[in-house]
């Protein structure tokens, strides 16, 4: 039997690839050497064991549900506003600090049965924030789970936060103040 | 920020964890809160009025929102960093 004359294209053009493919196998190859056994290896392999990820977006709806309602509340108890410590954390400028007011303008707030209610919840959400940090250490840590047996650490943790809050917005508010003063001429409009 | 996350990475932790050991964790978070702090001075401004634009009040509250895990990212990435750093420091000596 004659076996036809035929020959396939593709290996001729594997073999013009093969010096670029070698360098790029070969430069693939040193790289991943480089990553084996390496620091960052070991970062990525840590943050893959925590679900880095999951943890993140939990842990940030978590704060959103829980720490802003107890912040505004907290404020609304206070009678100081939180939209000012809100743009002074996120660094806003006049603009955006306008919408942060606009968002939350809310009335002095009185003790009711409602009002009682959502701080329990609130408070309860801002518990489960705390657990979930206290958990992530653990885990990045390699500690076991204490569970209940931590939880007046959770509360003092909880109050120490809010005490540092209060400072940092109370230090903070006359540096911003200070950066809001126009300054005489320079900031009036030219007349023309 | 730093001598607050470090007490409470020890607090959180019981003492189970030397001071010592959770020292680079509670520097790397402080660093890398710093860093968030200046991003957000240059990216939320005109995020916020562009998403209050675009959806009105709660895009502002999606801001908001990218802010908090912005915070869990500098969090875990602060620990975990620190923690790797500190096994590595300890498997070589």
């Amino acid at each position: 039997m004659v076996q036809p004359d035929h020959k396939d294209p593709q290996p001729v053009a594997e073999q013009e690839a093969t010096p670029a493919r070698r360098a790029e196998r070969k430069a693939l190859a040193a790289a991943r050497n480089r990553f084996e056994g390496s620091l960052a290896q070991s970062f990525v392999r840590q943050l893959k064991a925590i679900d880095f990820s999951d943890q993140v977006m939990l842990f940030g709806a978590g704060l959103l549900v829980s720490a802003l309602p107890l912040l505004i509340l907290l404020s609304a108890f206070a009678s100081n506003r939180v939209d000012d410590d809100i743009s002074l954390r996120l660094g806003l400028d006049r603009r955006a600090s306008g919408i942060m007011t606009h968002l939350f303008t809310s009335a002095p707030a009185t003790l009711n049965v409602a009002t009682a209610t959502s701080l329990v919840f609130v408070t309860a959400g801002t518990l489960a924030v705390a657990s979930s940090l206290q958990q992530i250490y653990e885990k990045v840590f390699h500690q076991d789970h204490r569970g209940l047996r931590g939880l007046h650490r959770l509360l003092i943790w909880i109050a120490v936060l809010c005490l540092v809050v209060v400072f940092q917005s109370v230090v903070g508010r006359p540096v911003r103040n200070l950066s809001d003063v126009p300054c005489g001429p320079c900031s009036s409009p030219s007349p023309s | 920020m730093t001598p607050f996350f470090w007490w409470t990475m020890h607090f959180l932790l019981a003492g189970r964890v030397p001071w010592r050991r959770l020292l680079p964790s509670a520097i790397l978070t402080g660093v890398f809160f710093a860093g968030l702090g200046v991003f957000s001075e240059f990216y939320f401004s005109s995020t916020i009025i562009s998403d209050s634009r675009t959806y009105g009040t709660i895009g502002a509250v999606f801001s908001i929102m990218t802010w908090f895990v912005a915070i869990g990212a500098v969090i875990i990435l602060g620990a975990v960093a620190g923690a790797t750093w500190e096994d590595r420091k300890a498997k070589v000596a």
